[in-house]
């Protein structure tokens, strides 16, 4: 007998069809009767091995998971954004056998590399090098579950609402030929295949935002540009937004992206092309000297080695400037994908922090009375590595801070002033581990640095029109910031007055700053 | 050291071979080893391999002592035995069908991994990049 059946089926199984492709294995699977059964009662063998072969699924982990698959889009036309994703996070399903597993990503990557070209230039299957990577898409999937949950939950709001509806469809990004290995880009093609950036929405207007209220009067009720996917904060009159922008399908072909910048914001742009190419178009009355204004924060996929690096563009009169920041990235040197998806880890943390409320929404608006709901970045009391909290004789001060691309960490205390008491701004905080003990008076102004016997009026512009005795209700923030020198811890404590300074109703006292952390983040957004 | 041993296969037939060259099938290390006569001559019974298939198995094993087997790739690059293994070891399994599956088993039962996956990869070389159809007519011999 020399049948292939005739074999031990052990033999036929680990030792024999290991050497084969799953292109072979389909072929022996419809060649006989007593085969095709062999290969059905040895899926979990034979067609794992497929999955953990062929889509690089990880061994010991489950290959049950998968898509369903798009139907196979045909255009004439193969340009345009689709009006419809490519992927949906409810795709996901848990198949019955890895067989069926399988297929479906079989059927998936074909639906992927087919999608939106021309019938004549069709391909009937892809090479091996063109298979996508299974677990990447499952972990996008994840993540934009986490998001859509968040933007879909009370705890967001209105600002949930907005980021969600400012989401571009996904597609299936077909990149252009170049020396980039496959892997490197893997990462970007599960993310945005379900999602492809925010629209540009209010980034239209290029003029320098209106901050004062006579000019907020004439926008319509729904202006807000502060709908980033990954929010933003305040430091007075500069406002830091970070939006995820729509990669341009143009100027990617051409090796080129272009950004619109708008005054006084940052936006992230993840981009995978070589930003040497960057053109750049600022605002009208942007001061490009001016940190904050006018300047681009970019997240790219090293094309050579798959690690995400992080540049800031800056639009000079010689054309767009590019300069690359250290740090902000957790690389995991024991990553089977040595690092590939670092641009996955950085979405998945991201989703984390918003599924677990590390931060709230707030409102964003350069003026009072008129609310711009947006995702704030401060981390709140949820999260207790980043954000500390001290309760003084009824007096709440919450303290964190976020780091700022141009090297400054903002501070802010946050308070509650709604119990009747006057702030006098003496502030004591202690730098860690360099020990900087800096007391001041009325230190309250625009981007303060903390010196000894420093002080400065200047209240911001938000209560820059408060009348004298007038009380403001509600929570106080006081911020300012250090230079990136400082890493370590701030604590200290700031004094009140019960009462007013003019109509005391009592003893002055110290409320507890309790010690939050200064320091460059893990993941810098 | 250089001791013979004799393996004697299914008909009855005695082949010497050098002990280390025997030691390449973990059966027979085994047998060996249990048996500490490391002075005479040592008959390992193998009922189950056919002389003409032993007399090849040896024919590998000796090879391979000079030239050891490269490892085949998987999946496998190549549909031709030559262009995955050196010269030598293809021309080895460039045998009929019913040799080399019986070498297969032999490999299995003696235990000897290089041969194993030399033959098995034959197989697989023999089903690649074929139709179902070709399959079923020149590996499969069944319905």
């Amino acid at each position: 007998m020399s049948s292939l059946d005739s074999l031990p089926r052990s033999i036929l199984t680990s030792s024999i069809l290991s050497y084969s492709t799953s292109g072979d294995l389909l072929g022996i699977r419809a060649s006989s009767k007593a085969l095709h059964d062999i290969v059905q009662d040895e899926d979990s063998e034979l067609w794992r091995l497929a999955l953990i072969r062929d889509f690089k699924f990880q061994r010991g982990t489950d290959c049950l998971q998968a898509i369903h698959p798009p139907p196979i889009n045909i255009n004439e036309e193969h340009l345009g954004s689709p009006q419809v994703p490519f992927l949906r996070t409810g795709d996901v399903f848990a198949a019955r056998s890895h067989f069926e597993s399988w297929k479906n990503w079989r059927r998936l990557n074909l639906a992927y590399h087919v999608s939106g070209i021309k019938v004549d230039e069709m391909i009937l299957d892809c090479d091996e090098g063109q298979f996508i990577v299974g677990p990447y898409f499952l972990r996008a999937a994840s993540l934009w579950a986490k998001v859509e949950h968040w933007c879909n939950s009370d705890a967001s709001g209105r600002a949930g609402d907005d980021i969600l509806s400012s989401l571009t469809p996904g597609r299936a990004y077909l990149l252009p030929p170049t020396d980039c290995p496959p892997i490197n880009t893997a990462a970007f093609q599960a993310i945005y295949s379900f999602y492809a950036g925010q629209d540009e929405g209010v980034m239209k207007t290029r003029s320098a935002l209106p901050v004062s209220a006579v000019a907020m009067e004439r926008l319509p009720e729904s202006f807000n540009p502060y709908t980033g996917l990954f929010g933003g904060y305040r430091a007075y009159d500069i406002v830091s937004s970070s939006r995820w922008l729509e990669p341009d399908l143009d100027l990617l072909s051409q090796g080129k992206l272009r950004v619109s910048t708008d005054d006084r914001n940052l936006i992230t742009v993840v981009d995978f092309n070589d930003i040497s190419d960057v053109v750049g178009e600022a605002g009208a009355d942007t001061d490009a000297s001016e940190p904050g204004c006018g300047q681009i924060f970019f997240v790219h996929p090293d094309r050579s080695s798959g690690h995400m690096r992080r540049k800031i563009a800056t639009p000079t009169e010689h054309g767009v400037k590019t300069t690359d920041l250290d740090g902000g990235f957790v690389e995991d040197l024991n990553d089977p994908t040595e690092g590939r998806d670092s641009l996955l880890r950085y979405f998945e943390e991201h989703a984390h922090r918003l599924h677990a409320q590390l931060y709230e929404v707030g409102d964003m608006s350069p003026v009072r009375g008129r609310e711009m709901m947006a995702l704030v970045r401060w981390p709140t009391t949820r999260d207790t590595l980043k954000c500390s909290r001290a309760v003084t004789r009824g007096v709440e001060i919450v303290a964190s801070a976020v780091y700022s691309p141009f090297m400054y960490v903002h501070w802010r205390l946050y308070f509650d002033n709604a119990i009747g008491l006057t702030r006098i701004s003496h502030l004591t905080p202690k730098v860690y581990p360099r020990v900087e003990e800096v007391r001041g008076d009325g230190i309250i102004g625009k981007y303060p640095k903390l010196f000894e016997g420093h002080a400065n009026n200047y209240e911001g512009e938000r209560f820059g029109d408060l009348q004298p005795m007038e009380r403001v209700d509600g929570q106080f923030v006081y911020q300012s910031c250090t230079d990136g020198q400082f890493q370590g811890k701030m604590s200290g404590s700031l004094q009140f007055q019960p009462g007013s300074i003019i109509d005391a109703s009592g003893d002055v006292f110290d409320a507890e700053v309790k010690s939050f952390p200064l320091q460059y983040p893990d993941f810098y957004y | 050291m250089l001791h013979p041993n004799l393996q004697v296969s299914k008909e009855g037939d005695d082949f010497p071979v050098d002990i280390d060259v025997a030691r390449m099938s973990e059966l027979v290390k085994g047998m060996l080893d249990e048996d500490n006569d490391d002075d005479e001559d040592t008959e390992i019974p193998l009922p189950n391999v056919k002389a003409a298939v032993l007399r090849k198995v040896i024919e590998f094993c000796q090879h391979h002592k000079g030239e050891p087997m490269t490892e085949i790739e998987k999946p496998l690059k190549s549909a031709r035995m030559g262009e995955v293994v050196q010269k030598w070891y293809a021309d080895f399994v460039n045998v009929e069908q019913v040799l080399l599956f019986e070498l297969i088993l032999a490999a299995n039962y003696m235990d000897i991994k290089p041969l194993l996956d030399l033959t098995c990869a034959t197989v697989a070389s023999m089903i690649k990049g074929k139709t179902p159809e070709e399959i079923r007519k020149n590996v499969q011999y069944c319905k």
